[in-house]
């Protein structure tokens, strides 16, 4: 009995293991469950919104005040605040099982795996005739159309990396700021330093990031190699072959392999990489305005930002990180969603919504104001958007940014593989599967 | 004579109140044990991939064939070993030690004792991220310790470097697990009938033979199922793996566990990752197999 017992136990806590690899079998997506819908009229209508919680924290009470004031509570707005880290799994499993919110902050890269879903409205008809359509910048419609007929989601929000530099490390090793990836290079190898004369280096020049994401610095640095280098060419094969990009991708592991980034570079994610720059380790770092209140609190004037450098033909590789929004298709209120994201988007809730989380406006008339003109960030960020591209949308993506870019450029950064490996690796990654959708 | 076939009767009776009572757990079990195992090992003979949602379909034993050919399966393999068996010997060993030092009357004992266990009630996500930032190879106060007591001359990058992340992690969690084998084995050695230490040491015996002739053989069965459950919850880790270094620098800190994780949760591809994750429980049960065979023979000669 004892030995049942002990067994039983034992089986049942293996059961852990297991449980969380399931996946739902309901294949489909079935009605909202989050809202209640409106009956008799008078009752208010009620929407929830999914967003991001680690940027938005405080953003989110101030924006349900502001709503209030507008619908004067004919649509009552739940706003749901989900862990950044988790927050791609909850809501396509959410969805999925026919929980999903009515409205949701959502990246590009999720827009093919929904459409496949079924999750999207298509937003086109209800957006062709607003008011401030014709502000709205070309890249960011671009995106949110994402190679889609149809407009499946809306703008939101966008932020352009450039490059923080620290301007009291630079005026001491007397260098300019790296225009060019030659300058970058020099720059890095110069401010790597030995700063009290102990042997160890004290002060490494460039923040690299191993970490997922990581990939998106790393882009900027090798896919500047050719004229029309990105992750796919025109026929949407990955280029990641390109002797060019080979050649790049090994000058950008030499960074770490020469020293000059940190020795923990390949497992630094963006809370390290920001706190090295902050505390002096390094001397350049690859971020966006969101981080620039933070710089400029730490480091008053000793922090500028410039664009990513240029290759010797000029190219610059700049990515932007474009947020858009989307209404569940199984949601009861789908106009009401529409109309939080048209009230979201106009002007007036723009300008608070990219002040609020330091993001880059995308209507002209809100660009144009002199908080974003004449503020050195936010024009670094305009700067760069001109030769900025959004990550890709496929489904092939997901794992590569998740899963297979760190763990691969973390083993070249070992020395475990060789730059042509790591590419090859990635190609595989990036190819297209015929029977995709 | 006549009274016997009544007997008989009375005892073919069946009493159905504790089936009846038992029904309620039984069906919660099913619903939130068998039902979601029997899903996952059905998931792992599909294609079944949440960013191809279109494409999932039947591929029979294909996920199975293809985790040989994959590195990442590979080395979490040995790195699983290595992961269970070296951090289950620690915290048994040292929880064993402090567990004969707790039962010492000493002055402070409550307070040591309450001070000891702080590390088992702490959250695997909090521990992860006071060891990730105790470890961390710019600031991390393990290396300012070390460097300033002359032990080494330059920083360590403890999660970045391949060859010491797993053993800097298995630390973590043996400093998590100790107290747990402390807990279990103090409480057991406090039922040890005090005369047989007394009979001892009429006797004459020492402290190690009372040690061996008397408590081991009283703490064994004890032993026997805390290491057990030990092996189960540290080869199910995830949370300290997955936020201290997400199973890198490559696969140096992979575990089958984590790598069902990653690539169910993170790269959303269920029937791969139901592959590794049975694979995983064919994994510890040979283990529990090989331990409770052990176990069982100590037990015997012990007995």
């Amino acid at each position: 009995m004892k030995k049942f017992v002990t067994v039983a136990l034992c089986l049942s806590m293996l059961a852990t293991s297991l449980a969380g690899c399931g996946a739902n079998s309901s294949s489909g997506v079935s009605e909202a469950g989050a809202a209640t819908a409106q009956t008799d009229g008078t009752e208010p209508v009620e929407i929830t919104y999914w967003f991001n919680e680690d940027n938005e924290g405080t953003h989110a009470a101030m924006l349900l005040d502001r709503w209030n004031e507008y619908c004067g509570g004919r649509i009552k707005l739940n706003l749901e605040p989900i862990p950044a880290s988790s927050y791609y799994d909850k809501l396509i499993t959410a969805i999925s099982t026919g929980t999903g919110p009515d409205v949701f902050l959502m990246w590009p890269s999720y827009l093919s795996t929904m459409v496949d879903m079924g999750a999207l409205v298509d937003l086109s008809d209800a957006f062709s005739d607003w008011e401030y359509m014709d502000e709205v910048s070309d890249v960011m419609l671009e995106t949110a159309h994402g190679g889609y007929e149809e407009l499946y989601s809306f703008p939101r929000s966008a932020v352009v990396m450039y490059l923080y530099c620290r301007s009291d490390m630079f005026a001491e090793a007397g260098l300019d700021y790296p225009e060019t990836m030659d300058e970058f290079y020099e720059a890095c190898e110069k401010l790597t330093q030995d700063t009290d004369g102990d042997g160890i280096t004290d002060v490494y020049g460039f923040g690299m990031r191993g970490a997922r994401n990581g990939n998106q610095m790393w882009s900027s640095f090798v896919f500047n190699s050719r004229p029309d280098g990105d992750y796919y060419d025109d026929n949407q094969v990955p280029q990641m072959l390109a002797e060019e990009f080979i050649e790049a991708n090994q000058k950008y592991l030499e960074i770490y392999q020469n020293g000059w980034a940190p020795p923990t570079a390949p497992t630094d994610d963006f809370a390290e990489i920001s706190q090295n720059f902050k505390s002096g380790v390094t001397a350049m770092l690859y971020h966006h305005i969101g981080s620039s209140a933070a710089m400029k609190e730490a480091l008053g004037d000793n922090v500028v930002a410039v664009p990513i450098p240029a290759a010797e033909d000029g190219t610059r590789y700049g990515v932007t990180e474009i947020t858009t929004l989307g209404v569940n298709a199984a949601s009861e209120n789908q106009e009401a969603a529409i109309e939080f994201i048209k009230w979201l988007s106009s002007p007036e809730i723009q300008d608070v919504v990219c002040t609020e989380l330091q993001q880059v406006p995308w209507l002209e008339s809100v660009q144009s104001m002199d908080k974003y003109s004449q503020d050195p960030f936010f024009s670094a960020s305009i700067e760069s958007l001109s030769f900025s591209h959004p990550v890709p949308t496929n489904a092939e993506f997901t794992p590569f940014s998740e899963e297979i870019w760190p763990q691969t450029f973390q083993r070249a950064l070992m020395g475990e593989i060789d730059s042509q490996q790591m590419m090859q690796i990635l190609q595989d990654t990036l190819t297209i599967k015929e029977t995709n959708g | 004579m006549t009274d016997a076939p009544q007997q008989t009767h009375k005892k073919k009776k069946i009493d159905w109140t504790p089936y009846i009572l038992l029904t309620p757990a039984f069906l919660l079990v099913g619903c939130i044990i068998i039902y979601p195992i029997l899903n996952a090992i059905y998931t792992s003979f599909f294609y079944y991939n949440m960013t191809d949602y279109k494409n999932i379909h039947f591929v029979g034993l294909q996920n199975y064939i293809d985790v040989w050919s994959d590195a990442a399966f590979l080395e979490s393999l040995g790195n699983t070993v290595k992961w269970v068996v070296i951090t289950v010997s620690f915290q048994f060993v040292l929880g064993l030690g402090l567990a004969l030092l707790l039962n010492q009357p000493f002055h402070g004992r409550g307070l040591i004792r309450s001070v000891c266990f702080i590390p088992w009630v702490t959250p695997s996500v909090v521990i992860a991220l006071i060891w990730s930032w105790i470890y961390n190879g710019n600031f991390g106060i393990l290396n300012i310790l070390l460097r300033w007591l002359g032990i080494l001359s330059r920083n360590v990058a403890w999660l970045s470097d391949a060859s010491v992340v797993l053993y800097a992690e298995i630390a973590t969690m043996v400093w998590q697990g100790l107290p747990f084998f402390t807990i279990m084995i103090l409480a057991s050695i406090q039922t040890v009938p005090y005369d047989l230490y007394e009979a001892a040491d009429v006797e004459g015996a020492g402290r190690w033979k009372k040690f061996q002739c008397i408590t081991w053989p009283h703490i064994l069965p004890t032993v026997v199922t805390t290491i057990l459950l030990r092996i189960i919850w540290v080869f199910n880790n995830v949370d300290v793996l997955y936020l201290m270094s997400g199973g890198g620098p490559g696969y140096s800190s992979m575990t089958l566990s984590l790598n069902a994780y990653i690539k169910a949760q993170k790269s959303l591809n269920f029937g791969y990752g139901a592959t590794i994750a049975v694979y995983g429980t064919i994994v510890i049960l040979i283990f529990m197999s090989i331990y409770l065979k052990a176990a069982n023979k100590l037990k015997g000669t012990e007995s």
